[in-house]
């Protein structure tokens, strides 16, 4: 306990300095403009300043990048609200509610609820890393290579296949990532593999122009494709507006508090992401109400319970990435990265060999979500006009950013290029239904994959029993074959057919 | 009947550059060095992942080829136009220099999509590239120039 306010106080020291201080207000403004915009997910936002934070200190651009994350999702709910339009995957389900709300002349109050659901969720996430992530870096520091390729393994295949549409078709993109990233020079023997002669390629596929392509260029891509863009009137929200009723904030307390836990254990857990923890809490909250009729009618439960969700388990996604160096999604995939890039490597060592770096970002979280507060409850009228910008303005501006922030990682036309290429296959990808979030994350896991299977097998002589043996990387791997059992057609019929009797029964009983 | 196929054609088509993507990286990684279990090659794990790849990638065709189609359409000209923008802005920023590359990526771009409004355009233009200026080359001391090499 004393230990854990002493490290606090350290990280409080640290994220309150004046340098950090300004970029952690300057990554939530970046995020939270970004996120409010439809169409431009937090992916493409990190992978867009990614280039910038190079040119800071690693404390300082962790601090921003992760600003800029948690930072986007606050501004997501804007859009979904407004104009029933996600401004980025996770706050899809905001729209359910949030713009029924904005129908009735709600738009306000839904507006002040989704940012106080947000701090609430984010903060539960936060405290419970302080408790939390101390102890499980003690388990982790037990792990050898045969746990961590197991457990990696287990990310993976929970991404392809808890997303929704084909699971197939995940674990295919995932195999497509793992062959990405193994252009370049191999670490163990230092010969070059799928480089074809060019020095442009002997680094490896950049992380950046990847995900520039995969989510920035193929989204505009298919965002001009569109044809209707819904226009918001902004002079209607004024800061009268957004208080709330005494009954809307007994309905809220509750929901927020069920959304918040159920996005902090998703978030912990390797392979799922905020866009799950919002769906699940979303069916949740359907499920225990009294009248699940209210939902899809403006229930201010709906977009208490998901938004506490969404950045409870985008808060918590932080503990695997920063304790065990193991991303749960594509965008902290993208944050893991970044750290490699700033020569910080994720893992059970993190806390104990550089307190300052984790203490300081873990406060910093914290001092994030307050100016978070202050941007979305007096400045909205300002992230409100955001959306009055019509998108035949906005997608070249896009793409000014996307070309010059690519081209500043190496200097590199080439880069840019690669970006475009990327951007096309991407958006065949997204005609074709092949999600890109697993091609990403197995793009980053990839060389650790390999490093860690090549490890394992040279520790135990050549003796791949060595996975099935030692008991944590069993059980890893046990878990994988359940998600994967649970997720294959035949197998999934029968579940459901099972949750569906079970549900039914429960409806007689009532 | 024939044109519910003729839509899964283009689907079959996608999981087949899948799996040529799988075929040439399996040709190129038979090329790099297996080794054993004991001490694994850089071969190994390309080979592993590109069987991987050539598998899932034939049961996804076997997948779409039992369901049911889905048409799909697509519209050429924000493809053309944002390439173009694309393409034109690596040539110019080398030789040319930030501000023209910058003018012709906007002005390119934005014939992907109507309406064009050359004015607003241009002031948002102008306005990008001072803003780019003072970031990317005064802030972070990128090395580009504005015009010329």
């Amino acid at each position: 306990m004393l230990d854990t306010l002493t490290n606090l106080g350290l990280g409080f020291k640290t994220a309150l300095s004046l340098g950090n201080l300004t970029f952690c207000a300057l990554g939530v403004t970046l995020g939270t403009f970004v996120g409010v915009l439809p169409g431009i997910g937090a992916l493409a936002t990190i992978s867009m300043c990614l280039p910038l934070t190079f040119y800071l200190d690693p404390i300082p651009a962790m601090i921003m990048l992760a600003g800029i994350f948690y930072g986007a999702q606050y501004g997501s709910s804007t859009a979904s609200i407004l104009l029933n339009l996600p401004g980025s995957a996770p706050a899809a389900i905001t729209c359910l509610d949030g713009y029924p709300m904005a129908q009735q002349g709600r738009a306000g109050i839904a507006l002040f609820l989704t940012t106080i659901a947000s701090f609430v969720g984010g903060t539960f996430s936060i405290l419970l890393m302080v408790g939390f992530a101390p102890a499980l870096a003690d388990v982790a520091i037990s792990f050898s290579s045969a746990e961590y390729f197991s457990i990696m393994v287990l990310a993976l295949v929970a991404a392809s296949t808890l997303s929704n549409g084909s699971v197939l078709k995940g674990i295919t993109m995932v195999a497509v990532g793992l062959m990405l990233g193994l252009v370049g020079t191999d670490i163990s023997s230092g010969s070059q593999r799928f480089t074809f002669g060019l020095i442009d390629l002997s680094e490896g596929i950049s992380l950046v122009a990847l995900a520039m392509g995969l989510f920035g260029v193929a989204e505009i891509l298919s965002n001009l494709m569109r044809n209707e863009h819904p226009t918001v009137d902004a002079k209607s929200i004024t800061f009268r507006s957004m208080i709330p009723s005494r009954e809307d904030w007994r309905r809220f307390w509750p929901a927020s508090g069920r959304g918040s836990v159920i996005g902090a254990v998703i978030g912990i857990l390797p392979g799922t992401g905020p866009t799950i923890a919002t769906f699940i809490s979303y069916a949740a909250e359907k499920k225990i109400a009294r009248d699940p009729s209210i939902f899809g009618k403006g229930a201010i439960e709906g977009i208490a319970a998901p938004e506490s969700a969404n950045n409870s388990s985008v808060q918590a996604a932080f503990i695997p990435t920063l304790t065990l160096g193991i991303p749960g999604d594509a965008i902290m995939a993208v944050m893991l990265g970044g750290m490699l890039i700033h020569g910080i490597t994720p893992g059970p060592q993190l806390i104990n060999n550089d307190p300052v770096l984790f203490w300081g970002v873990v406060a910093s979280f914290w001092i994030g979500n307050i100016f978070l507060l202050i941007l979305n409850i007096p400045l909205i009228g300002l992230w409100v006009r955001l959306l009055t910008v019509p998108y035949h303005l906005l997608y070249p501006a896009m793409l000014f950013f996307i070309v010059i922030g690519v081209y500043s990682v190496h200097n590199s036309s080439f880069d840019v290029l690669m970006t475009l290429g990327f951007g096309l296959v991407g958006f065949a990808m997204m005609k074709f239904d092949f999600p890109a979030a697993p091609l990403l994350l197995g793009f980053v896991l990839g060389p650790l994959i390999e490093e860690h299977f090549r490890r394992a097998l040279i520790l135990a002589r050549g003796d791949i029993t060595v996975f099935v043996d030692r008991p944590v990387s069993l059980g890893f791997l046990l878990a994988t074959l359940i998600v994967l059992l649970a997720a294959i057609g035949p197998v999934r019929k029968i579940f459901r057919r099972l949750l569906k009797r079970r549900s039914v029964t429960t409806n007689i009983n009532e | 009947m024939t044109n519910g196929m003729h839509l899964k054609l283009a689907d079959l088509i996608a999981c087949g550059a899948i799996a040529v993507f799988g075929i040439a990286a399996l040709m190129i990684g038979l090329d790099y060095q297996l080794g054993s279990l004991r001490s694994m090659g850089p071969g190994f794990f390309p080979v592993a992942s590109a069987i991987l790849v050539i598998v899932l990638s034939a049961a996804t065709a076997y997948e779409t080829y039992r369901a049911e189609p889905v048409a799909r359409d697509v519209v050429w000209r924000p493809i053309i136009f944002v390439s173009l923008a694309i393409i034109v802005w690596t040539q110019l920023v080398d030789r040319a220099g930030f501000a023209p590359a910058m003018v012709a990526l906007i002005f390119i771009s934005s014939l992907a999509k109507s309406p064009f409004r050359p004015v607003s355009l241009l002031f948002m233009t102008v306005f990008l590239i001072v803003a780019g200026w003072a970031i990317f080359i005064l802030g972070l001391g990128m090395p580009l120039t504005l015009f010329g090499r």
